[in-house]
């Protein structure tokens, strides 16, 4: 009876690999593994470390390897390949044969860039390097096309069965910015930009793949960093984000601390700004720096696109894509109260990277969203897994309000993560993890120091989370198997293995043995 | 490091100390990094709209007393409060300008003082209070705001024993100080202490801790800052 359910499965996963293409897992930055057939609530307990690999990728300030991405099937040379994907910051792309854990090619892009002379070496914030992660677009049967921006701001194509070019790298962005990860939606490419790294604007690009064309737009404000980048309206081909810091004016075209919707005109492929929401407090939220700099998850419920984000404040704000803010662009459908940062901590506490929305086998659709920091002493879900201090994974329910519009029903709250990391659904199950990074930015005896030194010594190691996707009881955890913590990454989940990467270059693949 | 061997030696359940240290150490770091708290109501503030020309706009700005203040005016919308409990002169004067002057009162209602001599942030006499209060009252006159300075009300040991730290006698000083101040300082002076107290005590009837008010008390002490707004408005 064991071998012929081995060999179903097995039959499963040959005929339908699952891939995870792009940071979040699909344009919509959903989070959600929809073909996961092996790793299950029953079968979690059973994973283990499957193998690990050492990437000779050079770290940049707090930075080496950016999310890893998978693609399920791809026809190489040596027969067909599920590989992992993963991009290093220094301007590096891997590609891992998932079976062997070995190293399948390797591309280095050859930088037109080079530091200037008086250069002082990355920092936390402008790391340089390649910060966006790569996104990869299906090619035609069994071929994909991995899309990278490097240092230098040009747009590389290559393939993924070798990692060779195929075609010479283009013009997209100034070099030396600050990119964040890219997304792909009919044939065009997405990113935003923020920290003015290299002198460069914050702006919202768009690179036209079939005319080659750039479109940009800039809110004016201090950068849009949710760091799974852009996510796409499938209803309206329009790119939302956060606009991070800066001040609301939307009167003399500041667009700071809100939401914007940049869509491509299909004539001209420029960039034009087509829906915008500010917070009711925005003041409150610059002053405090708790900037709008979540990467949204976008949602069909009930036959209508919504979309949620997020803040350092450490709230969910909830649109209809239709008009995010309202008549008054400042009135969305919903905010949440507080989840977290009572203590209104801009670098420590509040909500960061991106969300997680799905669909139930009930067809429940929920949204998940992870905080930094201890829970806040009034929020209270209806399921509990202990004391929080350090992160966690807050759960809610989208259900039907009492006025006829949806609303977030708080549901449950996961056990205590050390700095939670965006969750993954995947077949009843949440996989998430607690980075171990000291995120701190300011101490009582130097002030501000974003320093690599000080913030690495404090860190300790990342820990990947098995969660019931139910009721947030954890059924799995890493424990000490994975050795150091990292930053500006997240996981990847795909045919019964997640893959995690660390700051010291290695990546790891957990699952089950298949 | 030994006093800390020491005391886990001594407790009998070390885990619960533990708890208990861990609990000072995150109240001490709360209290440093937001010694003013300002993260009480600067959102809060940041939603409200500016005053409507002829709005009589007035800020409640103090401690316990006006923070716990039971169904607050509730036909006055024009009235806020920003008291803050546990809260003492020094971290009002931090938060004067973000839940006062940017609000853009007509008056505002200042009360402080009676965690001052509670040592709530650290050592408190008549002096430092003294100095605290007239700083306020200069920025307010600078912004236009004209102020009514309310006397730190009456306690009484009728529940538990509160007159250890905050003596009747300092308390009726300060005020005596502080109706001199507002004389002086073109300010209106609010003698709650004389509709709250009897002698040097809180009449009991109208507390329900020795230190807060009660409703019947808050019921006191309407129609005393009512007049004294008035009178500051009219000036």
């Amino acid at each position: 009876m064991k071998s012929i359910f081995i060999f179903l499965m097995g039959t499963v996963l040959a005929a339908q690999p699952a891939d995870w293409l792009t940071d979040g897992g699909d344009p919509q930055r959903n989070n959600w593994q929809k073909n996961e057939k092996l790793l299950s609530v029953s079968t979690v307990k059973d994973i283990q470390l499957l193998w690990k690999i050492k990437l000779e990728n050079e770290t940049r300030a707090m930075h080496n390897l950016l999310p890893p991405l998978v693609i399920g099937s791809v026809d190489t040379p040596s027969g067909k390949k599920l590989l992992a994907i993963q991009a290093g910051v220094s301007d590096n792309v891997y590609a891992i044969d998932v079976a062997t854990g070995k190293l399948f090619w390797h591309t280095k892009f050859e930088s037109t860039y080079k530091d200037p002379e008086n250069f002082r070496g990355p920092t936390v914030l402008c790391p340089g390097g390649m910060t966006a992660n790569v996104t990869i677009g299906p090619a035609g049967a069994g071929k994909f096309t991995i899309y990278a921006a490097s240092w230098d701001g040009r747009l590389h194509q290559i393939n993924a069965a070798d990692g060779k070019h195929i075609m010479p790298p283009t013009k997209f962005m100034p070099p030396n910015g600050k990119p964040y990860a890219m997304n792909l939606w009919k044939n065009v490419i997405y990113t935003h930009s923020a920290q003015g790294c290299g002198g460069n604007p914050n702006v919202a690009y768009t690179y036209d793949l079939a005319t080659h064309k750039v479109g940009s737009w800039g809110p004016a404000g201090g950068g849009m960093w949710g760091r799974s980048g852009p996510a796409i309206s499938a209803v309206h081909d329009t790119m939302y984000t956060g606009t991070g810091d800066g001040r609301w004016d939307p009167e003399n075209g500041v667009y700071g601390n809100g939401m914007i919707g940049v869509r491509q005109n299909k004539q001209t492929k420029s960039l034009d700004l087509v829906d915008y929401y500010g917070p009711s407090n925005a003041e409150w939220l610059v002053k405090r720096d708790l900037d709008m700099q979540v990467t949204p998850t976008i949602f069909s419920y009930k036959g209508r696109e919504y979309m949620v984000d997020a803040s350092k404040e450490c709230r969910l704000y909830f649109m209809d894509t239709e008009s995010i803010g309202g008549d008054d662009h400042r009135t969305p459908l919903e905010r949440t109260p507080l989840i977290c940062n009572e203590i209104v901590d801009f670098a420590e506490a509040g909500i960061w990277g991106s969300l997680t929305s799905y669909e139930d086998t009930q067809g429940q659709r929920w949204v998940l969203t992870p905080f930094w920091g201890p829970k806040h002493s009034k929020y209270k879900a209806p399921i509990e897994n202990g004391l929080v201090k350090k992160g966690a994974i807050a759960a809610f329910k989208v259900v039907d309000g009492k006025n006829g519009k949806p609303t977030l029903q708080p549901a449950w709250i996961s056990r205590d993560m050390d700095q939670a990391e965006p969750p993954v659904f995947a077949n009843g199950v949440i996989f998430a993890y607690g980075s171990g990074e000291n995120t701190a930015q300011a101490f009582p005896d130097v002030g501000l120091d974003f320093r690599l030194e000080r913030r690495a010594e404090k860190s300790t190691h990342a820990v990947l989370y098995a969660l019931d996707a139910q009721t947030g009881k954890e059924l799995w955890n890493s424990g000490k198997q994975i050795s150091k913590w990292n930053h500006w990454s997240g996981i990847a989940v795909a045919n019964g293995r997640i893959y995690i990467n660390t700051f010291d270059g290695e990546l790891y693949c957990f699952g089950l043995k298949q | 490091m030994l006093p800390w061997l020491l005391l886990l030696g001594l407790q009998s359940d070390p885990a619960k100390l533990i708890e208990e240290l861990e609990k000072e150490n995150t109240a001490y770091i709360r209290l440093l990094s937001d010694w003013g708290k300002l993260t009480k109501y600067g959102s809060e503030n940041a939603e409200l709209r500016a005053p409507k020309p002829g709005e009589n706009r007035v800020v409640f700005f103090g401690d316990d007393v006006f923070e716990q203040w039971p169904d607050f005016f509730p036909d006055k919308k024009e009235y806020l409060n920003r008291g803050i409990s546990n809260q003492a002169t020094p971290q009002m004067l931090v938060r004067f300008r973000q839940d006062v002057v940017a609000l853009k009162p007509k008056v505002v209602v200042i009360m402080g003082g009676t965690n001052d001599f509670a040592g709530y942030a650290g050592p408190a006499t008549e002096g430092t209070i003294s100095e605290n209060i007239v700083t306020m009252v200069e920025l307010a006159k600078l912004h236009g705001i004209r102020v009514v300075l309310a006397s730190v009300t009456p306690i009484c040991d009728c529940v538990k024993i509160l007159s250890e730290r905050r003596p009747p006698g300092k308390i009726l000083g300060f005020n005596g100080w502080l109706k001199g101040y507002a004389r002086q300082s073109g300010s209106v002076y609010a003698d709650l202490y004389a509709v709250l107290g009897q002698g040097r005590n809180m009449r009991k009837e109208l507390t329900t801790d020795g230190l807060i008010p009660n409703a019947v008390g808050y019921a006191e002490m309407t129609p005393v800052i009512e007049k004294a707004i008035a009178e500051a408005l009219a000036r």
